[in-house]
């Protein structure tokens, strides 16, 4: 396999991650998009792209962490249990890593995209960066909206879970922006392109 | 902090985010800047500064469980829960009598004598500042210029091994005496100047003092020093370029086998042989972060921080694994308690419905956990399980949840209803011969504030009522209690107002999945629920004329509309000659009947208008009522209807 096609398929792999990250469809209380197989892609797509970023390798053990733990968490909903909620040290440990996963992963995509950015440019960088730091903002927002305690919030439980699902579906549409701009990114490596 | 439980309450709440932190931080050792493994301790400092278990909350793991689990363990006292009031050693308040006093008193002589330590260490040190010869300050001045940095006074001293900067208002740079300072140690410490990192020094010796028999916090104390000097290379490292880098790294490694002392108050550039070895690895390191890198140094701080501030509460009395024992139970129910006082009449509701001991500890007053605890340990030795003492007339129907009717803010914080549960069959010696009526067992309730905790005084015994007319017992207009009643006599009439208000805090839940679902009755407390409130009333008329005359009334009617305190009047309109009533959300009402046979042959009471509300949310009391009367369709009266004394408690 040329590096070429490497980059084609890692950048694959790391489109379809967030696909699998983002969207939960279920089967009873089984995701048939589990989000370990969304880590296990990234993963993948590291493996692949780290010959062009080497900061790559330093979220290895990062993302080899969440796939496990969303593994589990997987393998439990398959007996009607979760694996969020019960040890908030983890939950924590979790939440902190998943975030500077993302905000490192989409950096270096971004990274990438200004390497090989075409003659005529498009900004896919700056695009790639703006939508990861919309992102990462609002999955801190979403994350810190779960856990502040109803008595401090002046919203009711209601309000406070309709904002949670409304900030959430923007995660998924700008998850959805972030697709079609790894794949945009992709299409620089497409086999038998002009070399930039 | 007053006695060696809050004290460990404190330490070891401190102690869990110390943990999170180091192993958030050895996670990003390499992936996030020194400003952000600095930066990151201030949760901790935050933490460490804000009173454990504050409103009943925790941060991580459940402290104020197993403190209270092991302080009731040991003494055996039930009356009393750990505290903290202040994060700092208060002077216990009697003198000490028990081995745990003794404990405290040796925990804050130690706190006092570290802190009176590093008093006189920082005191020797600007003594010896003071003694010192006056530095030339030309290459100061030299690297303070090109680096835009403030200088400060600068001595000599003689046996000095490095360069620091002690004090924080009137900082001073020490120099070892007889060697030239080089040019990038002095920008290190002018650099800790700038940033007034002596200060951090202070904080980090104050909580070393504070928690000095916490070697886990020690540690942290030690990385935070350590993370500050590592912070300070960093913000050296941005302003030089190539060789210097290099050779910076070089001096760094000549201090590797240098003694240190650690001073409060001071910065130093070395810090012992390990931590600079890190520190060099560091700079190997060493890159400019990216500006957008603060964005998410800042989430994660975010997403750390405001979960461990913010804490979370035990929400249900458990069972717990490691403590098994009758104790440990009511030591959970005494922590899990009532924040709202809604929250203490559903645990206490509850308690009562399920006959069980722990529930009614959630909201018991502390006098009287003593006592609770002795029944329900008595009754885990026996293996009865059952609150006796709660004087039910019967078997509550724990299917039917429970009301609180006419709850009622009699003061500031003291709130009183009337709990009503119903009984799966008639009260001993009570039956009717109609049981098919639901029977009640009702008993008014007081709840109050105990420092942060709801509790619940029952202010007598359970009554038992029967509901005529009614299958289940009824949350709107329950005719058979007590009601606020508001009167006022005109013609040959008595108009008599009944109001009556019902809470209760949700606890229907679904079950089952699918076609297969049922609601049920869910018997765990919710210690910070709220109210579901509903208000109903019933507007009646009683004829107190001469049986003889009722034939000269054909029809009576009225309007009728609550009066706050010094509330006009208002203009009301005749209902005309209609049969039935209505009502609107304001509270005003209207209603009427045609005086027929049942009339003359009846007792003379005549039901004008009714209805209720729900969802009201907690209302205040009209101070009256604005009443029209009309009779015949003329207006008879204009009444003011006045409360009665037996308010909304007393039974009749």
């Amino acid at each position: 396999m040329t590096d070429r096609e490497n980059l084609y398929k890692g950048l694959s792999h790391a489109a379809w991650g967030y696909f699998f990250l983002n969207f939960d469809f279920n089967l009873g209380t089984v995701s048939i998009f589990p989000r370990f197989a969304g880590y296990l892609l990234f993963l993948s797509a590291i493996g692949k792209l780290a010959g062009e970023r080497r900061d790559l390798l330093l979220l290895r053990p990062l993302c080899v962490l969440l796939a496990v733990w969303n593994g589990g968490d997987w393998l439990l909903s398959w007996g009607g249990g979760d694996i969020d909620g019960h040890v908030l040290f983890l939950d924590l440990l979790m939440a902190a890593a998943g975030l500077y996963f993302q905000f490192q992963f989409l950096t270096d995509m971004a990274a990438l995209a200004e390497t090989y950015r075409p003659a005529e440019d498009n900004n896919l960088d700056g695009r790639l960066r703006r939508r990861r730091t919309a992102y990462i903002v609002l999955v801190t927002v979403i994350s810190l909206f779960s856990a502040a305690p109803g008595q401090i919030m002046i919203l009711g439980d209601g309000w406070r879970t309709g904002i949670i699902l409304g900030l959430a579906v923007i995660a998924c549409i700008l998850s959805l922006m972030i697709m079609a701009g790894l794949f945009e990114l992709r299409k620089f490596f497409l086999p038998g392109a002009a070399e930039v | 902090m007053r006695d060696i439980w809050s004290f460990l309450l404190q330490t070891l709440t401190a102690s869990g985010t110390a943990a999170l932190l180091l192993a958030v931080k050895a996670m990003f050792r390499d992936k996030l800047s020194p400003r952000w493994q600095f930066a990151s301790w201030g949760i901790l400092a935050l933490v460490l500064l804000v009173p454990a278990g504050l409103g009943g909350r925790y941060a991580l793991v459940n402290w104020p469980f197993y403190v209270e689990a092991a302080r009731s363990g040991l003494t055996g006292e039930f009356g009393a829960l750990a505290k903290v009031i202040a994060p700092v050693p208060l002077p216990s308040l009697t003198p000490p009598r028990s081995a745990r006093d003794w404990l405290f008193c040796l925990y804050t002589a130690g706190a006092a004598l570290l802190l009176l330590r590093c008093t006189v260490s920082y005191a020797c040190l600007r003594l010896a500042l003071r003694r010192g010869r006056p530095a030339d300050d030309a290459s100061i001045r030299a690297v303070a210029e090109r680096y835009q940095l403030p200088v400060c006074p600068a001595v000599e001293i003689d046996g000095l091994s490095s360069a620091l900067i002690c004090g924080v208002f009137r900082p001073v740079l020490a120099l070892p005496a007889g060697a030239a300072a080089d040019e990038k140690i002095l920008l290190h410490e002018l650099l800790h100047l700038k940033y007034r990192d002596a200060a951090w020094g202070l904080v980090i010796a104050f909580f070393r003092c504070v928690h000095w028999c916490n070697p886990l916090l020690w540690l942290c104390a030690n990385l935070a020093g350590n993370d500050l000097e590592s912070l300070c290379d960093q913000r050296v490292l941005e302003r030089l370029e190539g060789e210097d880098r290099r050779d910076y790294g070089r001096i760094l490694l000549d201090m590797a086998d240098e003694k240190y002392a650690r001073a409060p108050g001071t910065s130093s550039m070395a810090n012992g042989g390990r931590n600079i070895r890190r520190r060099i690895e560091a700079i190997a390191r060493f890159k400019r972060y990216p500006k957008d890198m603060g964005l998410v140094s800042v989430c994660v701080v975010l997403v750390l921080a405001v979960p461990l501030l913010a804490g979370q509460r035990a929400n249900a009395v458990h069972e717990h694994p490691l403590f098994d024992s009758a104790d440990a139970l009511m030591a959970s129910a005494r922590t899990t308690y009532c924040t709202t006082y809604a929250g203490a009449f559903d645990a206490y509701a509850k308690a009562v419905l399920k006959e069980y001991i722990p529930y009614r500890a959630m909201c018991a007053p502390l006098a009287q956990q003593n006592a609770l605890a002795a029944a329900y340990r008595r009754e885990a030795e026996q293996g009865t399980w059952g609150w006796e003492d709660a004087g039910l007339p019967g078997m509550a129907d724990m299917s039917k949840g429970y009301y609180i009717y006419n709850l009622v803010e009699v003061e500031k914080n003291v709130w009183e209803g009337l709990l009503a549960v119903q009984l799966q069959e008639p009260p001993e010696g009570k039956s009717t011969g109609e049981d098919y009526y639901a029977w009640a067992a009702v008993q008014k309730l007081r709840a109050e504030k105990e420092g942060s905790r709801w509790v619940i005084l029952p202010q007598g015994d359970f009554e038992a009522v029967q509901a005529y007319g009614w299958a289940d017992i009824p949350h709107l207009t329950f005719t058979e209690l007590p009601a606020w009643v508001y009167e006022a006599e005109a013609e040959d009439f008595i108009v008599r107002m009944r109001r009556q208000t019902s809470a209760y805090v949700l606890s229907q839940v679904q079950t089952g999945s699918g076609f297969f679902t049922s609601t049920t009755f869910d018997a765990t407390p919710k210690p910070d629920g709220t109210f579901y409130m509903c208000s109903g009333f019933e507007l009646q008329a009683i004829y107190t004329g001469d049986p003889a005359d009722k034939g000269k009334y054909t029809h009576i009617g009225v309007s009728s509309v609550p009066l706050r305190e010094g509330q006009a009047r208002p203009v009301m309109e005749n209902p005309g000659l209609l049969n039935g009533g209505g009502n609107s959300t304001d509270g005003s009402g209207w209603g009427g009947q045609s005086l027929g046979s049942w009339w003359l042959e009846g007792d003379g009471t005549v039901f004008l208008s009714g209805g209720g509300a729900g969802n009201t949310g907690v209302e205040n009391l009209p101070a009256a009522y604005a009443v029209n009367l009309y009779l015949n369709g003329k207006l008879a009266a204009e009444l003011t209807l006045l409360p009665t004394p037996e308010g909304g408690m007393n039974f009749d």
